[in-house]
């Protein structure tokens, strides 16, 4: 319900009561529920983005200002210059925490305080000329500003956060070690998704979700790719399966496709893994892979292998989501989800197998096949469901794959050329005519 | 209630690493040995990164001992006739003498000429210069003058900590040089 429906209803509600339409009970009842309507969206994108920008202007002046002319003030008044900031974002998220504030103080004053501790360290490496080295810096910030995900919801401060700590994943590089408190950091991040934002609030979630799955997806790249760039062919396909089931079962509580991005990015990167290993070269790393593979595990570290649990609970979630929706809502129906979601299952089978027998041939052509059988499984089911979108991402999975395969052949380019032109009529036809057909059923229905 | 609490101590927590630095780094200004660093030819088209100016100093060190990228070092310094310090050898254990610095190594490589060298570079602590950023544009030009010139590094240093203090051309602060350019 939105806000504007709730105070309708909180206006006409009176009369009924009157009216006798509904009694006392049922009349508290629908009161309490549309009020708390009314409240849980004060917690809005606006308001939250007004309060973040405002921040980010003031912030970002006051440290201009004070940098401005530097050299002109003795260095106690620098020093004391440098942490105005901090204590302004300090003092003010004391007061929207102890008077409890509405949400925009609250946001205004913990992206001050997060910003400005930032500041306050490197005008200080500025003013003693301390040699900058990023890593550490970013480290001391992410320190400082843990504590904060307890105990104040910003969602500005945890986007901050989140970029801070990725950043930090870059800078660190080949550095094995950080890989273990890069975990902590998401774990921490992941408490504050379940915790720190009004469940009730998709769209916030949604942005939130596109820097979590960023998150995890590099922190496992550089984690396990440490160890060994072979896992690659694991491990892509495990993520995206787990997008796609978290994806689904967020989808449970009715939430539109596109404030849902881990379900988008699930399927896609599915598509791409699948298109990606659907061709030969990538399977002719086999003559060295196997052998490269051993060294490189045998070699990898003991906090690199440690990564390795990573993957697994994330097959064990996907496992958990899959079996509770079997039960709930009947997931033999879903055939597109038990159809994309089994692409793991399909790329440890060939990997494995590819570590024992030279069967690159045989892999190419499996990942061909599967991914021409998601096209028609997704078209078809596109036809039955009416939705374009999926008729569309069927027939693209499968003339990829046809016309892909069709370029590695030695045919004349007139012939390809052709080819190609009449495949982008028959979908254009298609499209054209199916919309047609849509719009036509709709207006029967309507009559 | 008890939440306010632990908010309180989170913000002092905040100050309080900023307020370290400020103590770590006053201390080595109060007690520290005054030497001076001659640093190497600024280039000078590649000066300035932002309001930064790059300080780089001679810190390759020939060594026979085998190191690693990253390992931790001291590094003893000598003073010349003329008052100029310069770095020494690379210690793995605190060495005795009064002046060294804290570091570790950044890049390290071997040659084979009959015998094993090796050649070590480390941090010094002080590759960085900030100067204001009216006199940033200024500077840039003076630089150009003092390329190849008699510039150094005023450093303080105690037990092995660093903290740069001014830069000279000749005896004159570094900062007045550019405001008299112009």
């Amino acid at each position: 319900m939105n806000k504007k429906s709730a105070k309708v209803i909180l206006k006409e509600l009176p009369e009924m009561k009157n009216s006798g339409i509904i009694n006392e009970k049922t009349y508290s009842s629908i009161e309490k529920y549309c009020s708390k309507q009314i409240s849980k969206n004060d917690n809005s994108l606006i308001i939250t983005l007004i309060g973040a920008i405002a921040a980010l202007l003031i912030g970002g002046g006051i440290i201009l200002l004070i940098a401005h002319n530097w050299d002109q003030y003795p260095k106690a008044l620098k020093l004391f210059f440098s942490f105005l900031p901090l204590l302004f974002g300090q003092t003010l998220l004391f007061f929207s925490f102890h008077k409890n504030k509405s949400s925009a103080w609250m946001e205004f004053s913990a992206i001050i305080t997060t910003l400005s501790i930032a500041a306050v360290i490197s005008l200080i490496s500025q003013i003693y000329h301390i040699s900058g080295n990023l890593e550490r810096f970013m480290l001391v910030w992410i320190l400082l500003i843990t504590p904060m995900l307890f105990l104040i919801k910003s969602f500005g401060m945890i986007l901050i956060y989140s970029g801070a700590s990725l950043i930090w994943l870059f800078t660190a590089g080949d550095n094995s070690s950080i890989i273990l408190p890069f975990w902590t950091f998401i774990g921490f991040q992941l408490y504050y998704y379940k915790f720190g934002i009004n469940k009730d609030n998709i769209n916030l979630k949604a942005i939130f979700q596109v820097f979590l799955i960023v998150g995890l997806t590099s922190g496992i790249i550089s984690g396990i790719g440490n160890i060994s760039e072979y896992f690659a062919y694991l491990y892509l396909p495990i993520l995206s399966s787990f997008f796609i089931a978290y994806g689904e079962w967020y989808e449970l509580k009715s939430h539109t496709l596109f404030k849902n991005p881990s379900k988008i990015i699930g399927y896609i990167s599915a598509i791409i893994i699948c298109y990606s290993y659907s061709f030969e070269d990538i399977w002719k790393v086999r003559n060295y892979f196997p052998q490269y593979f051993y060294e490189d595990i045998s070699k990898a570290s003991f906090i690199n292998r440690i990564n390795l649990i990573i993957p697994i609970i994330l097959i064990l979630i996907t496992i958990l989501i899959i079996n509770k929706k079997f039960k709930t809502l009947k997931l033999q129906k879903n055939i597109i989800f038990t159809s994309y979601v089994i692409l793991p299952l399909i790329a440890t089978i060939i990997f494995v197998l590819l570590l024992k027998y030279n069967i690159s041939i045989i892999a190419m052509i499996t990942f061909n096949i599967f991914l021409f059988i998601l096209g028609i499984i997704t078209g078809t089911i596109g036809l039955e469901e009416e939705s374009l979108l999926k008729i569309n991402a069927g027939m693209i999975m499968i003339t990829s794959v046809i016309i892909t395969r069709f370029f590695d052949s030695d045919v004349s380019f007139a012939v390809k050329g052709t080819v190609f032109i009449i495949l982008g009529t028959i979908f254009l036809g298609i499209n054209y005519k199916l919309s047609k057909e849509f719009r036509l059923r709709d207006v029967e229905e309507k009559q | 209630m008890r939440k306010i609490y632990i908010l309180i101590a989170v913000f002092i927590l905040q100050l309080s690493i900023p307020l370290y630095m400020i103590y770590e780094n006053e201390t080595i200004v109060k007690k520290g040995t005054t030497v001076k660093f001659k640093i190497k030819p600024i280039d000078p088209y590649d000066a300035f990164r932002g309001r930064y100016l790059i300080i780089e100093t001679e810190n390759r060190l020939k060594t026979d001992m085998i190191l690693e990228k990253g390992e931790k070092i001291f590094v003893t310094l000598k003073t010349d006739k003329k008052g100029f310090t310069t770095f020494d050898d690379i210690y793995l254990e605190k060495p005795d003498s009064k002046l060294y610095i804290e570091s570790n190594i950044t890049n390290y490589y071997q040659t084979t000429k009959g015998e094993i060298i090796g050649y070590a570079t480390f941090n010094t602590g002080f590759d960085r210069y900030y100067i204001n950023e009216e006199l940033a544009p200024k500077a840039e030009a003076a630089m150009r003058q003092l390329a190849n010139k008699n510039v150094y590094l005023e450093v303080r240093i105690v037990k092995g900590k660093v903290t740069p203090l001014q830069l000279y051309y000749d005896n004159l602060k570094i900062e007045d040089y550019i405001r008299n350019q112009n």
